[in-house]
């Protein structure tokens, strides 16, 4: 049983992505940019930022294909389209963006996948990209690059969302591979206090409640989860889905299960809810298989892979390691679980978490199924790819 | 004489190689991997890149054409990536998953067995054992054929044929190269091997058509891919416009031009497509065609050379290279064909057009890619027709040069080096053609040809014997490896260790032939050099391990077993097991790791020879984790088997029965095909009786429950009857018969006697009927005595009479063939019988039905049985049968635990009745009675002690050790001991008590009318007992190593009493007893095994307890006393 409650959530991976191709793009930018910042004195800065923001959108206009000015705030959807404007006020719920013939349209915050800002620093927007990717620790060292001068006369928005960014790294980071857990929590209370406007508000509660978590406060974790209920149906889905995940990680099945039914109902047929529900109904598998219902929670996973998009290549990590710890628990099912942990580390390995515990299981798995090799290899590659991974913390316990 | 055939060398048989072509089809990674050591690499160049592209392709087709869900999706792509992570044994797991799965789509459905057949092909690369890599084989073969019928044509239908004529072709080639080693049927082979070529032909090759030929039915790649081809052909011309109606001729009936091509509008991407898919399928068919002239060639290796039939295989398969270098000889499977072409000129004979033919190749430039190797082909094959022609002058300067190139790094093409031996040869050759004017140009030449026999001895491969025989024609050896500077590099460590090894091998025929010849001086010296160059391999083989790099690890594997094997021939036994052991521990599944763990367990085996208790005792548990550790990692291997042999045999003499269980438990999961299965279970089935025997004989605290011994007697039983059901299994008579006359044993007990009469007199291995055989191993000896026992046990019982007399006959003969002692002999006989019919009245006394109804019925009718024949036999005068009659009314008179079948009353009766025959006996006197006298007084003073008169009980005792050959006798000695602790035990007196107790322990002399007699005691007893106890493994090692520790234990029940009895030295007897068990064991850590290890520690924890220890730690404090190693025992 984990201790800590973030761990199971880790394992969600809630967190939204966004391609690669925006990030090659943003770093072709940060390369060009970073290399002139070197020798650029006083004088030439001004002109300077008017040849960034150029460049700029120069690389907007080649992902969107839609420039609006020269420093037009890009507002992207979870459906992969793309609003591009001016951002002019943003709530917890809602985004406002006004678009070229001043029209403004109002963005709900559930269909919202990220906030880009014309006039933000490039270091600022890579950084995003990284934490968007779950890459914590590197946003932390992106967004340290940005320079306070880059800010000066920024737009509140703006200033915020530097805000934003430093708190989720430092929160992420120490979630990924440890840290100053306290640094971390005060990070993230301090923009919640200083923003509480603000539309990253719900994602900053939730990231609040997985930090309280794994300081092994789960009531005031669980409090920051319960936030979420105020939020959209979606964002809704998400805290009920939080509070299921810690219940479970504290082997609270009966509660858990519970909440993950709730998220289920709250979630209803809502599209935009669809992933999260998915996510629900995983959980509920795993309560089933604890319940000593293996065969049910098997159908139910395997219905949800089954009903999965093949290339929703997060979620089926997600549902593999969680088939293959069903095929564990049951006893007799080696080969399936093997086949199972498989399947997330050559085919669906894009969650460091689920790919983490995979490689574990997989290490444990071929080690009793006598072959040493692979149980080596696993192991090897869990230790090299995860080293602060809570499963490498684990195999320093174990006898391996 | 040499066959032309077998002139062109062959790359070296290795396991898992597979044909080169077909294996490219099977995947990327494997065809590249075999392709170095077969394939032309032009050819793999080409190949390669059509089915890379082909893979991708049908991937994304087989995506888009079912519209797999997400699970498909994702099975599909795990098994590319197992295939790709070469995991076969996970991709066959897979399979048989999706055929079990109802939801899986009917298209993947149907390609399970062409993937079955690919994992399995792959999991044959580490299968060492032929027969068992045929086997395989033969399933992926039929797994292709299973995939052809449901999908007879495409893509994957063309890759299945193309992969079933690669896996006949295969198999065919592997038994042409057995034929060619010595000692086997090299006729036989052959002929197996042709309908294997015959088989590929067929499954390869298409009937020859015209192109406007209809293809109907496919039944052929060949087929498969013309088919195909002309669809997609077809579809481009459609797709480009081409091949519409011509325009109508004029009216001047001049022909009209053709129309313009119109393509259809958007269909420049189908026709790319096309375009693409019509390159790989002429690609396939290429290859199809190099297949089937190479499938007609390996046919002719097969037939008798210059035959017919062998001219015909040759000449299809030269006409069909010819043709293909006709067609194609501007790409480089074209000039493959050409090199083919030539050899085969060369093979038929016809040397002239083999030079010509090979003239393309050997002219060839450059040094791109296949082009070297392919060179180095023809200068091959063109060397040999020239000394095949005594033309020494055909190699020219720019030839030289290339043969003179350095070999290339990695696995080396068989043909570059016998174009460097051939050449080395024709430099000799043309060196000594040179008059002897021109003697000084020799030099030259020859210098070259040494340099070139060198290159190809140090690789030590193919050509690498005969090199050294030039080599030393030329009068220079191989530099000695040793006098060498450390080796650079992994790759130079192993070649030396191949060089020093290969000097092995031949030094070993040396002595073989030695040996035949019987040249005692030529073995010696050939004796003498194996074991120099086994030390050299040693060396280089241990330089070469911290030299390997991560690509090296499965010829590191490889050296590691092999290094454990010289290891053990150099007797470093110890190295060998670590080496064995780290290999089965971290690699399981490398090549020669089932021979590792073996070599480790017969060098712990070994070990366990060596003076040293302790050591032999660690060595004796190495071996055994070994052995386990063989059956966990390889259930089902005939090693499995062996190891059970070794375990089996480990857990008897450690007498422990759960562990037999669990042994005899993995042995039946081993196929029964496995071919020592039936020897174990037989084995596990005899050493779990006897430990149910003696075990049932263990006073009550130290006895296992009734129903604990029940089970392991049904464990045994069963163990048995699986083994005896075996048929064909070949387990030696001798444990047949043992295990039979087990079987009956516990047959007996369990009443069942319908078993017992079918097991006792079967026509094979039935005890009965062998004793009455004229094999001297079963009418002589403890088995014949233990056959004839049981025997007369169970024909009183089923009342017999006859069977009766005859098994008594059978008894006395036995004892009179012991010769001197045969009194003793057959009235221990007697005891035998009459303590096995204890034993039986014992379980039903005490086991589940005990107290029954039935039970007493039982046990009544047996009784019955018993006096009836008793008192007929007693009518007998004979001593032997009085002795007889009375030794069984004491067995039933002094059975413990018997009470509750025996009445007291009846068991009084019993020992009156014993006391009278033998008084009787004593009275009538004569020669006859003489010689069974001391029987008869030994059996005396055990009536005497049952019945409590001890002082008559010692007169017996007395009389019978006065004689000093008798004082030598075990059983009399044990006897005395036990009636002077059984007389203390009954003695209410202190100081009496002591004193029984100090003779018990330590004897007595005293002097009986004028005659010394010695009694040993107990201590005395153990110490005779020491040296024969461990001296071996067998039943009477075993048998003396539970008496010697009886006695020890006796030893310490007696101090421990004594000292009760003399309160003044109490401290000083407890702290003996106590430092008695220590000196026992630091001699003999393991103290006779669970059982006995468990009577000494509560021993021990009672002397503790007696000395006021603060705390009881019994074993366990001595195991610390002792160290680490002895905690961890």
């Amino acid at each position: 049983m984990e201790k800590h409650g973030a761990t199971e959530r880790d394992r969600e991976g809630r967190t939204n992505r966004i391609g690669d191709n925006e990030v090659a793009a943003g770093n072709a930018v940060e390369k060009a940019m970073t290399g002139r910042r070197r020798r650029e004195t006083a004088p030439m800065r001004a002109w300077n930022r008017q040849l960034e923001s150029a460049i700029l959108s120069l690389a907007l206009a080649t992902l969107s294909g839609t420039v609006f000015g020269q420093a037009a705030d890009r507002v992207s959807l979870l459906n992969g389209q793309a609003i591009s404007g001016r951002v002019t006020a943003a709530s917890p719920t809602v985004i406002d963006v006004e678009d070229a013939n001043g029209e403004t349209q109002k963005v709900a915050i559930d269909k919202v996948r990220e906030v880009q800002f014309g006039a933000e620093p490039q270091s600022l927007r890579s950084a995003r990209a990284m934490l968007l990717r779950g890459r914590g620790g590197d946003a932390r060292e992106e967004v340290a690059k940005v320079d306070a001068e880059e800010l000066d006369g920024a737009e509140p928005l703006v200033l915020a969302e530097a805000d934003f960014v430093r708190a989720a790294a430092a929160g992420r980071a120490v979630l990924e591979a440890g840290g100053d857990l306290n640094a971390a929590l005060k990070s993230v209370s301090d923009y919640l206090a200083k923003h509480g406007k603000s539309f990253h508000v719900f994602q900053m509660q939730e990231l609040l409640g997985d930090l309280l978590a794994r300081a092994g406060k789960p009531d005031e974790a669980i409090a920051a989860y319960t936030q979420l209920a105020k939020g959209p149906p979606a964002v809704k889905v998400r805290g009920a889905t939080a509070k299921a995940a810690l219940l479970l990680s504290q082997g609270k099945v009966d509660p858990a299960m519970a909440e993950y039914e709730a998220a289920v109902t709250l979630a209803g047929s809502e599209k935009d809810s669809l992933p999260q529900r998915r996510n629900a109904e995983l959980g509920k598998a795993k309560c089933l298989s604890l319940k000593g219902k293996h065969e049910p929670s098997i159908a139910a996973v395997l219905q949800l892979i089954k009903d999965s998009d093949p290339e929703d290549k997060e979620f089926l990590s997600r549902a593999y390691t969680v088939l293959g710890g069903v095929y564990r628990a049951m006893g007799g099912k080696d080969q399936d679980a093997l086949i199972s942990y498989l399947t997330v580390d050559l085919v669906y390995n894009v969650l460091p978490e689920s790919h983490a515990e995979a490689l574990f299981n997989l290490g444990e798995l071929w080690e009793r199924g006598s072959n040493p090799e692979r149980s080596r290899e696993a192991r090897q590659s869990l230790k090299s790819s995860y080293p602060a991974s809570q499963w490498t913390a684990k195999l320093g316990n174990g006898k391996s | 004489m040499v066959s032309r055939c077998g002139r062109v060398r062959r790359a070296e048989p290795s396991a898992g190689n597979f044909h080169p072509l077909g294996t490219l089809l099977f995947t990327m990674r494997a065809a590249s991997r075999r392709l170095r050591v077969l394939l032309p690499v032009m050819l793999r160049v080409w190949l390669v890149a059509a089915t890379l592209a082909h893979g991708v392709r049908s991937a994304q087709a087989l995506a888009a054409d079912d519209g797999p869900g997400a699970r498909e999706v994702g099975t599909r792509r795990l098994l590319e990536a197992l295939e790709e992570r070469q995991m076969p044994d996970v991709a066959l797991w897979v399979l048989s998953r999706i055929e079990q799965d109802p939801d899986a789509s009917p298209g993947l459905k149907r390609e399970v067995p062409f993937r079955r057949a690919e994992a399995l092909v792959a999991t044959s690369k580490n299968e060492s054992n032929a027969a068992r890599r045929a086997e395989i084989y033969d399933q992926a073969t039929k797994e292709l054929d299973a995939f052809l019928k449901a999908v007879p044509e495409g893509e994957k239908a063309i890759e299945a044929y193309l992969q079933k004529g690669n896996l006949l072709v295969t198999r065919g080639r592997s038994k042409l190269d057995q034929a060619e080693r010595p000692g086997e049927d090299a006729k036989k082979l052959k002929a197996e091997a042709l309908p294997l070529f015959d088989a590929a032909i067929q499954a390869l090759d298409g009937p020859d058509r015209k192109p406007t030929d209809e293809i109907g039915a496919v039944a052929n790649a060949e087929d498969a891919v013309l088919k195909l081809l002309r669809q997609v052909d077809a579809s481009l011309k459609e797709l480009r416009g081409e091949g519409g109606e011509k325009a109508p001729a004029d009216k001047d009936g001049k022909a009209a031009k053709a129309k313009k091509p119109v393509r259809k509008p958007g269909s420049a991407k189908q026709i790319a497509d096309r375009e693409t898919q019509q390159e790989e399928l002429r690609g396939k068919l290429l290859s199809t065609r190099l297949l089937i002239a190479d499938a007609y060639y390996e046919k002719a290796r097969a037939l008798e050379p210059q035959s017919e039939p062998w001219k015909q295989a040759m000449m299809a398969s030269t006409s069909r290279y010819k043709e293909l270098y006709e067609k194609y000889r501007s790409r480089g499977a074209g000039l493959f064909a050409r090199y083919f072409e030539g050899r085969n000129y060369y093979e038929l004979g016809d040397r002239a057009k083999a030079l010509t033919t090979l003239a393309d190749i050997r002219s060839l430039e450059g040094e791109a890619d296949f082009v070297p190797r392919l060179r180095a082909k023809a200068i091959n094959t063109s060397l040999q027709c020239w000394l095949d022609d005594k033309k020494y002058d055909g190699l020219d300067d720019r030839l030289l040069k290339a043969a003179l190139a350095p070999l290339p790094a990695g696995a080396v093409d068989p043909d570059l080096l016998g174009m460097k031996y051939h050449a080395a040869k024709m430099l000799e050759r043309r060196a000594a053609a040179l008059p002897d004017a021109d003697k000084a140009k020799r030099a030259p030449f020859l210098r070259d040809a040494k340099r070139l026999a060198m290159d190809v001895a140090k690789a030590n491969k193919d050509y690498a014997a005969e090199s050294r025989t030039l080599l030393a024609d030329l009068g220079k050896q191989l530099p000695e490896d040793a006098k060498e500077a450390a080796p650079a590099t992994f790759e130079i460590a192993m070649d030396s260790a191949r060089a020093s090894l290969a000097a092995m091998q031949g030094r070993q025929a040396a002595l073989k032939k030695a040996e035949s010849d019987k040249d005692a001086a030529a073995a010696d010296a050939a004796r003498k050099e194996i074991a120099v160059e086994r030390k050299k391999t040693i060396a280089s083989l241990r330089a070469a391990a911290p030299l390997a790099g991560q690509e090296d690890l499965e010829t590191l594997n490889q050296a590691r077993y092999l290094l454990s094997y010289l290891l053990y021939e150099e007797r470093q036994l110890h190295d060998a097991a670590a080496m064995g052991e780290f290999l089965v521990e971290r690699y399981p599944n490398a090549k020669g790791s089932r021979q590792a763990a073996m070599i480790a367990m017969a060098s712990w085996q070994q070990l366990q020879k060596q003076p040293l208790a302790a050591w032999a005792e660690e060595a004796k548990g190495r071996s055994i984790r070994t052995a386990e550790m063989i059956l966990r990692t390889w259930p089902d291997s005939p090693e499995a088997a062996d190891a059970a042999v070794v375990a089996i045999a480990a857990a008897t003499e450690s007498r422990e029965p759960d562990r037999i269980v669990s042994i005899v438990d993995k042995v039946d999961k081993l196929p029964p095909s496995s071919p020592r299965r039936a020897d174990v279970q037989l084995r596990a089935g005899l050493g779990l009786w006897r430990e149910v025997q003696e075990k049932s004989r263990l006073d009550e605290a130290s006895r296992p429950a009734a129903a604990q011994l029940a089970a392991w007697r049904a464990r045994a039983a069963k163990a048995i009857d699986d083994g005896l059901a075996a048929t064909g299994a070949k387990v030696a008579l001798a444990t047949q018969v043992a295990a039979a006359l087990a079987r009956c044993q516990i047959g007996m007990e369990d009443g069942d006697n319908k078993r017992v009469a079918a097991l006792l007199e079967h026509a094979s291995y039935g005890p009965w009927t062998v004793l009455n055989g004229k094999d001297k191993a079963f009418t002589h000896g403890s088995l014949a005595t233990a056959t004839a026992t049981a025997a007369l046990r169970y024909f009183i019982e089923t009342q017999q009479s006859d069977k009766a007399v005859l098994a008594m006959k059978k008894l006395e003969e036995l004892a009179a063939a012991s010769g001197a002692d045969a009194s003793a002999k057959l009235t221990s006989m007697y005891q035998s019988m009459g303590r096995d019919l204890q034993s039986q009245l014992t379980t039903l006394a005490s086991g589940p039905d005990a107290g029954s109804p039935e039970a007493k019925a039982r046990a009544a009718a047996i009784l019955t049985g018993f006096e009836k024949f008793l008192e007929g036999v007693a009518r007998d005068p004979k001593p032997s049968s009085q002795i007889w009659v009375a030794t069984t009314y004491l067995s039933l008179g002094s059975g413990q635990g018997l009470s509750a079948i025996v009445p007291k009353a009846k068991a009084d009766g019993y020992l009156d009745r014993a006391t009278k025959i033998y008084e009787a006996l004593l009275a009538k006197g004569g020669p006859d009675v003489a010689k069974f006298e001391p029987a008869i007084r030994l059996k005396m003073a055990t009536v005497y002690r049952e019945l409590g008169r001890w002082e008559e009980a010692q007169k017996q005792v007395d009389w019978i050790l006065s004689d000093p050959k008798r004082q030598n006798t075990l059983d009399f000695q044990i006897q005395a001991a036990e009636m002077l602790q059984e007389a203390a035990a009954k003695t209410a007196d202190k100081q009496q008590k002591a004193l029984y107790l100090g003779q018990a322990i330590n004897g007595y002399k005293r002097q009986v009318d004028g005659r010394e007699v010695w009694a040993w005691g107990w201590a005395v007893l153990s110490n005779r007992l020491e040296t024969q106890a461990f001296a071996g493994a067998d039943e009477k090692a075993l048998e003396s190593r539970d008496r010697f520790f009886a006695a020890r234990l006796n030893v310490l029940k007696c101090r421990v009493d004594r000292a009760e009895a003399m309160p003044e030295d109490r401290d000083k007897e407890l702290q003996k007893a106590f430092d008695y068990i220590d000196f026992t064991f630091k001699t003999h850590p393991d103290l006779g095994g669970a059982a006995t290890s468990k009577q000494f520690d509560k021993q021990l924890k009672e002397i503790e307890k007696r000395q006021n220890k603060p705390e009881q730690r019994g074993l366990d404090g001595l195991r610390q006393a002792s160290g680490p190693a002895a905690v961890a025992g």
